[in-house]
């Protein structure tokens, strides 16, 4: 059964839609409406100097004419791994301190896109054009998201409407890789600001690479083949209207949409010919911020999202050889949709005492797309969180960030347990609530060069709809499903050495996961359990420099010990999947004369496994970068780079994902 | 955001390793027209496997699992013909590796005599001997081919579309034995539908000359989704696993069980019902005319294997329960009389000598038993 619940041309008006008005707000006179008078100071590697350790917030100076995904640009921060399948477009993912892709909370504008799915989000249909900024919370889910979850999260901010201004991006790279941006924010009237983006990007990804035929012990039958069935192509938009009301309250309207289409192109000795995927989603959200009341003591906000998600792929088996061999042409994907009201308050009653706290509900509904029997999925969660800070002297103070949760699930008809057609569960089990929580003591205050926390925290992340109700084909339920358990203890510090030229930041993590949800196959299916269980130790250090007016230096390096502590003894003692023990990056960013700026980034990480046996390792690999950028005018800049120069290609027999290898890209952007 | 990718990633997981039914037999009687028996310096092979990857060792002459591995693909299986080592990678994968047994210890991947691809997703799941030939069954296509053990090359092929059931473009091929010229394929001829759902008509067995590859004659079984096929002393028996029931094992009634197939009558008769038996055949080894089976009785609350392992005298039709063994979907294969049994559940093989059970020494960390070969 096939539905469409957001067409193609509706995408297509929003997005024009967003741009046509963003180019008729640009002719209005100029009044900013600004909530945000404090000058940034952004280096120029684009990382805002950290107030909060465990946070770090990205500029988009530090991806913009670089040639950098999502989730390159995230592992490039130290305790955090990237995962990536080839090319623009493909499947990426990003682990935080050793904690899994799938227990990463992603946002965009504080929206959640971990969905039903219980799976990691796809960091490849981010496209870092329409964001404004990144902001990384390596620690835990913060209370202004809900506290909820093992790992820490990461939230993209699109282009907001605050300050007048806006640009165009043009990009183009080999394997015909290509982007655009244009954004434009401007005064409507005197009272209402106007933001509007549009971003796309495409690449046919038709690199060539080594085809091993898929006989590892057969050198005689490689030969050079071209990634085909790989073309992707992305489009967003986001209009936003920023109001200031006569009482001194902000109103945000936005919305969001995007669509991204690609080839699903199989492995290197398995490519396909018709087999894609295709992508949806739409967001609008309205948020009230009120003025400060009682002397700026007290802020209350209060905001509404909807959000829409559909997946869908498709493949033909006699072409595609994907999966099972039914001779049809099938599509399989699901719609998901989350409404999401919420309010929050934010206090500070004395200079000691400073609090927040958020209510928030959300109404999630999965439904089926493509072929399957009709199925749907309901859960409503109900979060509430904090975050208390009392500074009980001068150099520091003690805090608490916690939640309660409350889920429960329904299940709105279809068959879910075994394809035999038995079993058939009739209604959701009822889950637990969930309180988590940290207790934090922090050093250190703006007046001097140390600043440092310690916290510990017991958290805990309820399986998702589709973990506990798997219905797409090949895989059963296990509505028994545990919750997720993490006990993690972190310390860390920053050092600002006099004179503002550098910093320098150490962390020390520790987490242990208890119920770690993995999927297996058991009677020939595909099921989730509770079996993962696992310590994770390290240690992570940065150093950001301007020993120079012409130079800026960041070098960050990751030591971490991660192990297997489940009770299966093929795993038991293995390093988790994905995980380095060691991984560096280093960034030099030199002024040069004439308006140039030269910038090499070079990354290494010690071996990593694919696989919980530790059987497909990847070797050490170092990635290198360059980047000339010239600045002619005041607001142009055109940049070159070249990723990837030494063209490292390997890849694990058993994960034959090709990769594009060396990639070249020139972008020019003219902000006006 | 995407799932699609990962949706496909674990489709494809999943069917790589769907079975649908047993796994057809492991390691049958002896072939017939393998080469002289020779002397090789291990024991056997356990090919092991998470569905995630897959690692072949060796059992030593002491009984002793090797330290060193060869990784192959997951979802693979292993033969011989008592003189080389086979494994054949299933779908997904599609080669075939021929192997020098005696080489494995000392050289590694340097044993590997040759390995060749098949088409892709034939997946190929048995092998019958046949002096320097020997041809395969390809599950999932719409042919069997017959190779050159000398270099893998393919030197005949037969088509088996015509035997597909229902828009299906392959018969499902579970199981070839090789006997006096020859060939019998076992099909388990099934269909099903996008989302998974099975139908079964009753099993085939087809029977070729197995040195010119025509059709000699074809029997319908008695009984649906055929499991093994052994031949001893000429006469063809056939395991079938029959219908799933809700709780995805198998009823102990008459309607699977094993079959004695008379041939000159075109006729195939149940031998032993699956109520004497307590349910449907995964598989079935045969040494003599003793046949050890085991019995699909489901999965327990943890979804791991409930099976039970048989012993049939075909002769007096008597059936043995063999204690102690509640898992054996890790395969099973017979020489000298010792059965050695894959445990998927406790990770581990067994080797039963006719009175006892005893699990074989191997390093930590080997990987759960998917297929064993015997020399």
């Amino acid at each position: 059964m096939r539905k469409t619940s957001c067409s193609r041309s509706a995408f297509v008006g929003v997005l024009c839609t967003c741009a046509c008005v963003g180019a008729l707000a640009q002719g209005s006179d100029a009044v900013v409406v600004s909530a945000d008078s404090e000058p940034e100071v952004v280096s120029a590697t684009g990382y805002l100097p950290a107030k909060d350790v465990s946070y770090t917030e990205i500029n988009s100076s530090a991806w913009e004419g670089k040639s950098l995904t999502a989730a390159d640009l995230l592992s490039t921060l130290p305790g955090i791994q990237a995962y990536k399948q080839g090319g623009l477009g493909s499947f990426q993912s990003v682990s935080i301190r050793g904690i899994a892709a799938r227990n990463i909370l992603i946002c965009v504008d504080g929206v959640p896109l971990n969905d039903a799915s219980g799976g990691a989000v796809n960091l490849a249909s981010i496209d870092l054009n329409q964001m404004e900024k990144v902001e990384v919370y390596k620690g835990n889910v913060p209370a202004k998201f809900g506290v909820t979850g093992l790992g820490g999260a990461v939230n993209f901010v699109t282009k907001n409407a605050v300050k007048k201004g806006g640009r165009v991006l043009l990009g183009y790279g080999n394997h015909n890789t290509w982007e655009g941006a244009f954004q434009v924010s401007a005064p409507v009237t005197d009272s209402i600001m106007f933001a509007s983006s549009f971003a796309t990007r495409h690449s046919d990804n038709d690199y060539e690479y080594t085809n091993r035929n898929g006989t590892q012990y057969n050198d005689d039958d490689d030969y050079t083949a071209t990634r085909q069935n790989a073309e992707y192509t992305d489009v967003s938009g986001n209009a936003q209207f920023r109001m200031l009301h006569g009482n001194g309250s902000f109103s945000t309207l936005s919305v969001t949409a995007s669509r991204y289409e690609g080839g699903n192109p199989g492995k290197e000795e398995q490519q396909t010919v018709v087999a894609d995927f295709v992508g949806e989603s739409a967001l609008l959200r309205y948020g009230l911020e009120s003025p400060g009341f009682f002397d700026d003591a007290l802020f209350l906000y209060g905001g509404l999202s909807f959000r829409f998600d559909k997946n869908v792929s498709s493949s033909y088996y006699p072409l595609d050889h994907l999966g099972y061999s039914v001779n049809e042409y099938l599509e399989y994907g699901a719609a998901v949709y989350k409404v999401t009201p919420e309010v929050s308050a934010e206090w500070a009653i004395w200079n000691r005492l400073k609090g927040f706290a958020r209510v928030a509900a959300e109404w999630e509904r999965a439904e089926e797309r493509g072929v399957s029997k009709d199925w749907a999925l309901d859960r409503l969660n109900l979060v509430g969180s904090g975050d208390l800070y009392y500074q009980l002297f001068r150099y520091g103070g003690l805090g608490g960030e916690g939640s309660v949760h409350f889920l429960k699930d329904r299940l709105d008809g279809g068959t879910f347990v075994l394809p035999t057609g038995g079993r058939t569960l009739e209604s959701a089990e009822d889950r637990d609530l969930t309180f988590s929580g940290r207790a934090y003591a922090r050093l250190g205050n703006s007046e001097i060069p140390v600043t440092g926390e310690v916290s510990m925290g017991r958290f805990y992340q309820q399986p998702a709809l589709m973990e506990l109700y798997g219905t797409f084909p090949g895989a059963i339920s296990n509505p028994n499903l545990k919750r997720e358990k993490a006990t993690k203890f972190e310390a860390s510090g920053l050092f600002q050495v006099p004179g503002g030229h550098t910093s320098l930041r150490a962390a020390y993590f520790e987490s242990h996961v208890e119920d770690g949800i993995c999927w297996l196959i058991v009677v020939e299916h595909l099921h989730a359990e509770n079996v993962a269980r696992s310590l994770v130790r390290g240690a992570e250090f940065e150093l950001k420099s301007t020993p120079a007016s012409f130079l800026d230096v960041v070098l960050r390096a990751t030591f971490q010990k991660t192990e297997d502590r489940s009770n299966s003894a093929t795993y038991h003692g293995n390093v988790l999947p994905g995980e380095p023990a060691r991984s560096y990056f280093a960034e030099a960013v030199l002024h040069l004369p004439l308006h140039l700026d030269f910038t090499w980034a070079s990354e290494w990480r010690s071996v990593i496994y694919s696989d919980r046996a530790n059987r497909m390792d990847q070797p050490a690999v170092a990635n290198h970068r360059a980047i000339l950028s010239y600045n002619p005018f005041e607001k142009t800049r055109l940049a070159f780079s070249v990723d990837n120069i030494t063209d490292e290609k390997y890849r694990n027999f058993y994960t034959p994902f090709p990769m594009p290898g060396r990639e070249y890209k020139f972008t020019i952007i003219q902000g006006f | 955001m995407n799932k699609i990718t990962k949706y496909s990633t674990l489709l494809a997981s999943a069917g790589l390793a769907f079975g649908l039914v047993a796994c057809g037999d492991d390691s049958s009687s002896s072939p017939s027209s393998a080469p002289e028996k020779v002397e090789v310096s291990i024991a056997g092979v356990v090919f092991g496997s998470d569905y995630k990857t897959g690692e072949l060792r060796w059992i030593d002459k002491d009984g002793e699992i090797s330290e060193k591995t060869l990784s192959f693909y997951q979802d693979s299986r292993v033969k011989s013909n008592e003189a080389d080592l086979y494994v054949l990678e299933g779908m997904g994968a599609d080669n075939i590796t021929k192997i020098d047994p005696d080489k494995l210890e000392s050289d590694g991947k340097k044993a590997v005599v040759w390995q060749v691809s098949l088409d892709d997703g034939v997946n190929p799941v048995d092998m019958a001997f046949d002096g320097d030939f020997a041809w395969v069954a390809l599950q999932n296509a719409d042919s069997l081919v017959k190779i050159s053990t000398k270099d893998g090359e393919i030197k005949k092929s037969i088509k088996t579309k015509k035997f597909a059931y229902e828009g299906e473009t392959s018969p499902f091929v579970t199981d070839i034995e090789l006997d006096d010229g020859n060939l019998y394929v076992l099909m388990q001829r099934y269909t099903q539908d996008e989302n998974y759902v099975v139908t079964y008509p009753k099993g085939l067995l087809a029977i070729y000359d197995a040195s010119k590859g025509n059709l000699v004659d074809t029997i319908q079984l008695k009984s649906k989704n055929p499991s093994s096929i052994a031949v001893v002393d000429g006469q063809v028996f056939v395991a079938t696993h029959g219908e799933y029931n809700d709780a995805f094992g198998t009823d102990a009634d008459d309607k699977r069980g094993i079959e004695k197939v008379n041939v000159s009558k075109k006729k195939s008769e149940l031998l032993v019902s699956g109520e004497k038996l307590g349910g449907g055949v995964v598989s079935m080894v045969v040494d003599d005319d003793i046949a050890y089976v085991s019995i699909n009785k489901g999965y327990d609350e943890n979804y791991a294997a409930v099976q039970a392992l048989k012993k049939v005298n075909l002769s007096s039709k008597k059936v043995e329960d063999v204690d102690g063994f509640t898992d054996l979907s890790g395969s099973m294969a017979i020489s000298d009389g010792k059965l050695y049994v894959g445990d998927r559940t406790a990770s581990k093989v067994h080797v039963w000598n006719g009175e006892k059970k005893k699990s074989i020494k191997q390093p930590k960390g080997a990987l759960a038993p998917y297929s064993i070969a015997l020399f």
